[in-house]
């Protein structure tokens, strides 16, 4: 398992605040609902995004949930560094820590690679990847509703 | 990042296996590894069973027991090690951890990371505990972990 049951979380609810029209507050009670998880899992993963800076919440009969900025300028890396932490993208795959030349472990020149590729993956998928309706229309409609509860 | 610590230690672990029993065809005493590595005795021996219940490496009781490998270091890969310990998770599910995602029933990000996972598997699969126990002598590379690690 590459990411944790909350970032997996923080993730699927920034897909889906990224369907929604832009601007708009989504209820939390909602997303609740949509995504299948407990209130309080998902303020503990939403402050978290919102202490970074990827989304906002508003109190009130109005207020909610919304992406802090515009989809096309957050991606994925964004989201799983604020989750998994700033060090998620720098460890050793074998857990040493300062793994690098010259005292680099087994497989550091393989994992730089394939690292590297996964980074260029994370960094260059933004949420607007998602808010592409026909995008999301290829894809099995059935998914699209377990994801996004449509 | 992408393992877990038990299988972090079983590479290692495996890796000093197969470099002790190239000196001398014998079983590697698990207490000596444990102190050499600096992983705790008990630790190592729970991911030391899971090795042999996978058929990786055999155990002796007694006196001058301990483990070696099953079969030649050219016949086992990382990849073996990763998925008796971590099993196959990381290489077939979904980034979003949702269930029934598949090439027949994609995930919006389904391709990207099919083919990233696709990456580390072959990765962990191209990697043999012969070549990989080569370079660790060849390079002088990491093998045991600091000291207040463990």
């Amino acid at each position: 398992m590459l990411l944790s049951s909350s970032c997996r979380y923080a993730l699927r609810a920034s897909i889906y605040l990224a369907q929604q029209p832009e601007g708009k507050f989504v209820a939390t009670k909602e997303m609740c609902a949509s995504l299948g998880i407990s209130f309080h899992y998902l303020i503990k993963i939403m402050q978290k995004l919102n202490k970074h800076n990827l989304i906002q919440s508003e109190r009130g009969t109005k207020g909610g949930i919304r992406l802090a900025r515009a989809a096309n300028s957050i991606f994925i890396k964004d989201i799983i560094e604020t989750i998994e932490g700033e060090s998620f993208f720098t460890k050793c795959v074998l857990g040493f820590p300062n793994c690098g030349a010259p005292d680099e472990c087994a497989l550091h020149k393989e994992w730089v690679a394939v690292k590297g590729n996964l980074i260029v993956f994370f960094s260059e998928t933004s949420l607007a990847y998602f808010s592409d309706n026909d995008r999301m229309n290829d894809m099995n409609q059935e998914f699209v509703s377990a994801l996004l509860n449509k | 990042m992408v393992l877990s610590k038990a299988c972090t230690y079983g590479m290692l672990a495996s890796l000093y296996v197969a470099k002790e029993t190239t000196r001398e065809n014998e079983y590697v005493s698990i207490r000596l590894m444990s102190d050499e590595l600096n992983i705790s005795f008990h630790f190592l021996t729970k991911i030391l069973q899971k090795l042999t219940k996978a058929g990786i490496l055999i155990s002796l009781k007694g006196p001058n027991g301990g483990v070696a490998l099953s079969r030649a270091p050219k016949l086992i890969t990382m990849l073996d090690i990763v998925i008796a310990i971590d099993g196959p998770n990381l290489f077939t599910e979904c980034l979003l951890g949702l269930p029934g995602c598949g090439s027949q029933k994609p995930c919006p990000v389904h391709e990207k990371w099919a083919s990233a996972r696709e990456d580390l598997r072959i990765m962990f699969q191209g990697k043999t505990l012969a070549d990989t126990s080569h370079d660790v002598e060849a390079l002088n590379l990491r093998l045991s972990l600091p000291k207040a690690d463990s």
